[in-house]
């Protein structure tokens, strides 16, 4: 019998798990997960935030699924070295524990700059960041948010409706850059500001400014202070890759290819640490979404079972439901204006509809307000963008929206 | 088994599949775990050739259960079935990004009800051996699985391991 090791379980890792119990029933799966907790559903701390959801309900599965035969849990605990020659990683206890094969779903972290870094400075990544922003905020702190992408939109959203009025802070010259073009990034502002959020385009945040009561306030590029007790940094997350043998490491996290399986023979990654196949342009890159996950830990999980799995690729892709006005975005929503491309656009009162093709094919899909359709479009977008792939004809980057 | 194979090129736009779903929500309500009674839990676009059927085809590995943020979709397997659990929907669309068929739709109720959850689809009529919809479909454009064609291949081999060994035995 095969022994699995899964380093890392959230989403990516526990769909491996479920596929490896599915082709190896029995089969032997040690898991290493960082938080004692079980595992919950990042994506919606910005809910908990705002007091919309419960620790309960944010569980991935319930604690029955930990407890089956051949599995075993190391709660709390790091892999802090991984041998690829004699199949062997450590923990932080200095546990160790041999293996065959084993995934690397160590997931990613905030993204925090280090000269901000500090008291009073958080990412939102756990639910440990979660009560720690909660209690700040009970306490009275003014709250700042660094980053106008998904994740700083959520947040903001989530505190405002706690009556927090946050300030955003974006460095680029409209929020939710990389999915969004001008008009939906407008309507999306519309709504934040709408409810109480403070938003702050083109600006950088210079220095953070600590008194001895920790943070105080960010000085900005513009030479403006921005007076705050607490800064939450929505800026992108890292790979975890720390420990990692050399040879599996990418360009930032842990390089695959489409089975999922690192340069290493035996060890696989998948999730926000994998460097998979992006549709976009072929090339490998980290996409952090929960569904590339889900995906990516079960192909891998099935490789490591002995079954044949293949990713099909990621589309860079988001759906985000602000209050009244959902949002997706697929693949590329913004075109350069060159013959190849062209956009269709479509308004009704409460919507926006922009669909952008390359050469008559569609492969960018960007809905605000009525997003039924999304779906469907995904669909057609993959078929497309897997065909200019198949033909040596990708697309490019999509590079800040345009 | 409840899970349907859908050809929409055999539909001709009759509609007959919406009264017998909408019908029967309401006839099935409190019989059947998730009814939205009176509405419809699919729909047909346009008669454009081929219309579209947008009705969930219980995929064996569905990308909206993989998306499902709150898990409130789960793919429940002694019914075979991709069940929607409205009191774990959070409302964040990402089974609508995902789902190739368009098959999650608006709830008409939504944010008006206790079920404040943007999306309703098709519950497989619950516990009936043969859906509603498919009953109701002249031309074999839905099928219940039963009719030995499903929407996933992966899902009838297992019918088929199933019945296999339901004859040997």
């Amino acid at each position: 019998m095969t022994s699995h090791l899964i380093i890392g379980l959230n989403v990516a890792g526990i769909a491996a798990m479920k596929a490896i119990r599915e082709i190896e029933p029995g089969g032997r799966i040690v898991a290493v997960s960082a938080e004692a907790q079980l595992p919950y559903s990042r994506v919606l701390l910005p809910r908990y935030l705002g007091g919309k959801t419960t620790p309960e309900s944010m569980l991935l599965e319930p604690a029955e699924f930990y407890e089956v035969r051949g599995t075993r849990v190391f709660w709390g605990r790091r892999v802090v070295s991984l041998d690829a020659a004699q199949r062997r990683a450590v923990l932080d206890d200095g546990e160790t524990i041999d293996f065959d094969r084993a995934l690397i779903a160590a997931g990613a972290r905030p993204t925090v700059p280090r000269d901000l870094a500090g008291p009073g400075v958080t990412g939102l990544r756990t639910g440990e960041d979660a009560a720690f922003i909660r209690e700040r905020v009970r306490g009275g702190a003014r709250v700042a948010i660094a980053g106008g992408g998904p994740v700083g939109v959520k947040t903001a959203c989530a505190l405002a409706e706690l009556g927090v009025r946050p300030a955003l802070i974006v460095a680029s010259g409209r929020i939710l850059s990389q999915i969004a073009d001008n008009e939906a990034a407008f309507l999306a502002q519309r709504c934040l500001e709408q409810r109480g959020v403070e938003v702050r385009l083109g600006a950088d945040i210079v220095r953070a400014v600590r008194g001895p009561g920790g943070l105080e306030g960010l000085e900005l590029g513009d030479g403006a202070a921005l007076p705050c007790g607490l800064l939450v940094v929505c800026k992108g997350v890292t790979p975890n890759v720390a420990g990692l043998p050399p040879a599996v490491q990418g360009r930032s996290g842990v390089a695959v290819d489409d089975t999922m399986a690192t340069r290493v023979p035996g060890l696989y990654a998948a999730g926000d640490v994998a460097e998979a196949r992006d549709l976009l342009d072929g090339q490998p890159r980290v996409t952090a979404i929960f569904p590339g996950a889900a995906a990516q830990g079960r192909i891998a999980g099935k490789n490591m079972a002995g079954a044949t799995a293949v990713f099909e690729g990621s589309i860079p892709r988001n759906a985000l439901d602000l209050p009244g006005l959902p949002l997706i975005s697929i693949g590329r929503v913004g075109a350069p204006l060159d013959a190849r491309h062209a956009v269709r656009v479509t308004r009704t009162t409460g919507s926006y509809r922009k669909l952008v093709y390359r050469d008559g094919l569609l492969i960018g899909a960007l809905l605000v307000g009525e997003v039924m359709d999304a779906g469907l479009l995904q669909a057609c977008i993959r078929r497309n963008l897997a065909g200019l792939l198949a033909a040596g004809e990708p697309g490019q980057l999509m590079g800040e929206a345009g | 088994m409840p899970s349907l194979g859908v050809s929409e090129s055999a539909c001709d736009s009759c509609g007959r599949c919406l009264v017998a779903c909408a019908a029967g929500r309401v006839v099935l309500a409190g019989a059947l775990d998730s009814a939205w009674p009176g509405q419809a839990l699919l729909r047909i676009d346009g008669p454009a050739p081929p219309p579209r059927i947008r009705l969930c085809r219980h995929c064996a590995t569905a990308p909206c259960v993989d998306t499902c943020v709150g898990r409130a979709l789960r793919r429940d397997q002694a019914s075979d079935t991709v069940k929607l659990d409205p009191s774990r929907c959070v409302g964040c669309y990402s089974c609508v990004m995902e789902c190739p068929f368009g098959a999650l739709l608006p709830n008409p109720d939504g944010g008006r009800s206790a079920r404040d959850v943007p999306i309703v689809k098709c519950d497989g009529c619950g516990q009936f051996a043969h859906p509603l919809c498919a009953a109701a479909c002249p031309t074999g454009a839905i099928r219940a699985a039963a009719d030995g064609r499903s929407a996933s291949s992966r899902a009838r081999r297992r019918r088929a391991g199933l019945l296999g060994r339901a004859r040997r035995g």
